[in-house]
């Protein structure tokens, strides 16, 4: 397993808050990383357990009955753990971790449709294509050139929108500067209407992530299994917090 | 030497063993797992040029500014435009997927004549064929003939007054939650017309929601919310349901569904009797106006709303009469507005807080807007108070309406042989029970204007277009220009052939007013009377642009929104201060269950389920595989009613109002309260996950499908 002690220095390490007080579950980040990541549109036969979804918002709920009960909305993605247990199950290397910037990479054309990743992942964060990507007529115009299509037999999954990262870096290279916090922050991030979701480099103490990442009202899903995601949530709801140690919200799903 | 048998197995084991552990078989894994994924039918997304444009989006009365990512001309990404007025940066998921729609796997690409009898068959007409059987109708028609116009505010709504101008029997309908609004209510409550009224959400420090969407479709939700978390914005929000407003809400008080007018009543009375209420509020006769709202105690209120007095008396006490309160109803956009005399009950809060003239202000009338062309010849009506059976021929525009329509209701209003036609880019919603389809231009491929809320300051932005509509799309104007050559009619006031042409009149009647400002992204604003020319201001709204009204100055202090008894003089008759009989309401109960149907239907699913115009394939995905927002096939239910009533998840169950019924499944959700069933509206398309819209279980003679007695059985 790979983690921050590999590191290179200098390196970035990205990482991201959400803030559950925030979101109101409006779905505008699913269609964002939807639309960024060329997902096509669903065949009849998708559901929640086997449509791809690399951003899926659930909501998660006190436990309570009406009128006491109080819900929040997860947007739950890859948690982009540093011990990441997908990557090492990976039997063709198709999951890595990228030293120089934290991120777990997917790389569908490795991938050989095992699933052992998606076995492996407490998150259930991993989605599976189970059919060739199809979309109407025409409508292939609109895919985003920084990003492949991918077939039916490959898993994938969130990678903090990677392109966005060689797209900032080609841009300020060329004009001889550092990447900027701004300039790199991936489709969900650019959607949250309600600025909910909070991107950058934790290891730049000025950025704005880093100054959240350890608030006292922050926390990880499943911190227990010491996956050390870099996904942490913030809410000042304490049955929240309770919730969060039990797993992840609603739907005890696996897919595939 | 001689092998034996022995050694050539021993080669072929020793060959075997070592091969597995040599990187050959994973080589040959890696390379099969690479060529099995290039396939011919696989696209390759296309390269190009990248570049960033400014635009609005069309589909719903918010009209967000939008910031699209396009490679070689070809929109790839929409996104909410920083730093754009009432928005900041904000876009729903509709919006997010709204560059996608002109691929909409259900658009209309010819002219569609119906075929058969009940099943929505259609085969496709040439224009010509479609014009000649639509003025034929228009000529022989014994009954009235009417647009129906589901954005009021565009420049199409002035074309569409002018044709029908010069007929006799015509009418412009609007969607009920056009009219049904908190404005244009508020401004009914008044004996002297003030105008269209706005709230001024600058000014606002608190909100009182009654089922109000203001996260869901109401005006600007990004500023609302992000107002809210900068904490210069309280809201309580009084709701049946745990909406998304509801949940992001300072205070979440649950009601009983249906209840908000006896809500209002008993915070109405609450503030009277505590003195509470502005100076400013006036009353032609101040202890009748007391009397009508004496029957709602506390503890009636409890009884028929559910909320108990401390919860009452802790929102009262929160609410100042500064001017800096607005009460907001309005409904949801999907579901339908509030009955006429509920939101007309949320609206007096408004009057007794002092309101007018600070957080709801009067905007100026602009003159000579191609919009409001013929506004004096031709009525404007809200669909449900046409007699029913009285329509003729029927135009309906319900493209970019951002409201929704029941058929039941529309059908109701047709004459028997009446005619209906559609003007729509997607067969979908309403369209499938038309007689002729006209394909529009879709979104993102043609100009359209995009006119703001009708309860917030009047705006304009400009969608653009990105990609070719095709040569099949009809521009609406063309065809009042065809129907009106076909009729012998000759269209006046604005004399534009075209939408565009009109869209070009209609910056230069704002041009020449002077009135508002434009705001530009990244830009400092610059008022509309130091703009050079309209072009400029076409080429500013082009580039994102917003213009946005100037508000009246406080419109109580010019003129007293609701007069005094004392205010009326000799000379001008008597008149009761509110020509609206707030009597009457308080005297009516919340409307009961009906017979047979003890649970309600409560009929949501925001903006985004209000027509399939405005529904991007990926969105419908999201909702499909997320269940974030569950398509009409599935009911929710508080767990206690699942368990009370036998309601078993796994099975399929029977919907039934009295005008219908659909199949569902049951989800248990703890936020629906108990007996109560919440659906989310599902506009009618081709596409397969459309099994039924709880829409279309409205009574046809109803006013509003929010809420619907319903029953459960097992399918």
């Amino acid at each position: 397993m790979s983690g921050p002690k590999e590191t290179p220095q200098g390196a970035s390490r990205y990482g991201m808050v959400i803030d559950l007080d925030r979101c109101n579950g409006c779905g505008a980040c699913m269609v964002a990383c939807a639309v960024e990541n060329n997902v096509a549109p669903a065949p009849q036969r998708a559901n929640d357990r086997n449509g791809i979804t690399l951003l899926r918002v659930f909501p998660m709920r006190n436990g309570r009955d009406y009128p006491e009960s109080r819900q929040v909305f997860v947007p739950m993605t890859c948690q982009q753990c540093d011990a990441p247990p997908c990557e090492s199950v990976c039997p063709q290397h198709a999951v890595e971790f990228d030293w120089t910037t934290g991120i777990v990479a997917q790389i569908p054309v490795r991938c050989l449709g095992c699933r052992y990743c998606m076995v492996a992942c407490p998150y259930h964060a991993r989605a599976f294509n189970w059919w060739d990507p199809e979309w109407p007529e025409g409508m292939e115009s609109t895919l985003n050139p920084d990003i492949s299509t991918r077939s039916r037999g490959v898993a994938e999954k969130c990678n903090f929108c990677h392109h966005r990262r060689q797209v900032a870096r080609e841009r300020a290279a060329h004009e001889g500067r550092e990447v900027r916090e701004d300039e790199y922050q991936p489709a969900c991030v650019e959607a949250c209407p309600v600025g909910a979701i909070v991107f950058g480099d934790l290891n730049d103490p000025d950025s704005a992530v880093a100054k959240v990442y350890e608030a006292p009202d922050a926390f990880a899903f499943l911190d227990k299994l010491g996956t050390k995601p870099k996904i942490r949530y913030r809410s000042r709801q304490e049955w929240v917090h309770a919730m969060a140690r039990q797993g992840v919200p609603e739907k005890e799903v696996t897919r595939g | 030497m001689k092998v034996s048998r022995r050694d050539m197995l021993m080669l072929l084991g020793g060959g075997a063993v070592g091969t597995i552990f040599s990187p050959i078989p994973w080589k040959l894994l890696r390379d099969s797992s690479v060529w099995t994924q290039n396939w011919p039918w696989i696209p390759v997304p296309k390269r190009g040029a990248a570049a960033t444009a400014a635009s609005a989006c069309p589909l719903c009365p918010s009209a967000c500014g939008v910031r699209v990512r396009t490679i070689g001309g070809r929109p790839v990404m929409v996104a909410g435009l920083p730093d754009a007025p009432g928005q900041r940066g904000a876009l729903c998921a509709a919006g997010s997927g709204v560059h996608q729609l002109p691929w909409h796997p259900d658009r209309v690409r010819t002219p569609l004549r119906r075929v058969g009898g009940g099943s929505p068959g259609f085969e496709p007409a040439s224009l010509e064929d479609a014009v000649g059987a639509i003025a034929a109708a228009i000529r022989e028609t014994q009954g009235t003939v009417a647009i129906l116009d589901g954005r009021p505010g565009r420049v199409l709504g002035g074309a569409y007054r002018e044709f029908l101008s010069g007929r006799a029997d015509t009418c412009v309908l609007v969607p009920p939650s056009a009219v049904r609004a908190s404005m244009p209510v508020l401004r009914k409550l008044h004996t002297r017309d003030p105008g269209p009224l706005a709230v001024d959400l600058d000014v606002v420090d608190t909100i009182v929601g009654f089922s109000a969407p203001l996260l869901d479709g109401w005006g600007q939700p990004g500023l609302v919310q992000q107002r809210m978390h900068e904490g210069r914005l309280r809201l309580f929000q009084f709701e049946a349901v745990q909406s998304r407003t509801a949940l992001m809400a300072d205070r979440w008080i649950p009601i009983t569904p249906g209840t908000e007018r006896a809500v209002a009543l008993g915070l109405a009375r609450m503030l009277i009797r505590s003195g509470r209420v502005s100076p400013a509020f006036g009353y032609a006769d101040f202890k009748a106006f007391v009397a009508a709202y004496e029957p709602w105690t506390p503890r009636r209120v409890f009884e028929v709303a559910g909320v108990d007095e401390a919860t009452l008396t802790e929102v009262a006490d929160a609410l100042a009469p500064t001017g800096r309160v607005v009460a907001i109803g309005g409904g949801d956009p999907a579901g339908g507005p509030l009955p006429f005399e509920d939101e007309a009950s949320i609206q007096v809060l408004n009057l007794l807080l002092g309101a007018m003239g600070q957080a709801v202000k009067a905007q100026r009338p602009l003159a000579d807007d191609p919009a409001d062309a013929a506004s004096d010849r031709v009525a404007t009506r809200d669909l449900c108070d046409v007699p029913d059976g009285s329509v003729g021929v029927l135009i309906a525009d319900l493209a970019m309406a951002g409201a929704t329509v029941p058929w039941p209701i529309l059908a109701r209003k047709m004459a028997p042989q009446g005619l209906l036609v559609s003007l729509t880019p997607v067969l979908a919603d309403l369209a499938l029970h038309a007689q002729w389809v006209i394909p529009t231009a879709p979104a993102f491929t043609a100009a359209h204007d995009c006119p703001g809320h009708p309860d917030l300051p009047r705006s304009l932005r400009l969608a653009r277009g990105f990609t070719p509509a095709g040569d099949e799309v009809v521009d609406p104007v063309d065809l009042l220009n065809r129907l009106g050559t076909a009729l012998g009619i000759e269209r006046q006031a604005t004399v534009a052939d075209a939408l565009d042409d009109m869209m070009a009149l209609r910056l230069r009647a704002l041009h020449r007013a002077g009135d508002g400002t434009v705001f530009v992204a990244g830009k400092d604003p610059v008022a509309m009377a130091e703009i050079d020319s309209p072009e400029d201001v076409l080429s500013m709204l082009r580039a994102g642009g917003c213009w946005r009204t100037a508000l009246a100055a406080a419109a109580s202090a010019e003129e007293p929104a609701v007069e005094a008894g004392d205010d009326q003089t000799e000379t001008a008759p008597p008149r009761p201060a509110m020509p609206f009989a707030l009597e009457q309401v308080a005297a009516k109960d919340s409307g009961g269950l009906v017979n047979g149907f003890q649970m309600y239907l409560i009929v949501g699913g925001g903006v985004e389920r209000t027509a399939g115009v405005a529904r991007s394939p990926i969105l419908s995905k999201v909702d499909q595989e997320s269940g974030l927002r569950p398509f009409a096939n599935v009911a929710r239910v508080n767990p206690a009613t699942v368990a009370s009533h036998g309601l078993r998840p796994n099975r399929r169950w029977r919907v039934s109002t009295p005008q219908g019924a659909i199949t569902m499944r049951i989800e248990p959700d703890p936020t629906v309260p108990p007996g109560a069933i919440l659906a989310g509206a599902e506009p009618q398309g081709a596409l397969p996950w459309n099994a039924g819209n709880p829409v279309d279980l409205a009574a046809p003679d109803g006013k509003t499908w929010r809420l619907l007695p319903a029953s459960i059985t097992e399918a």
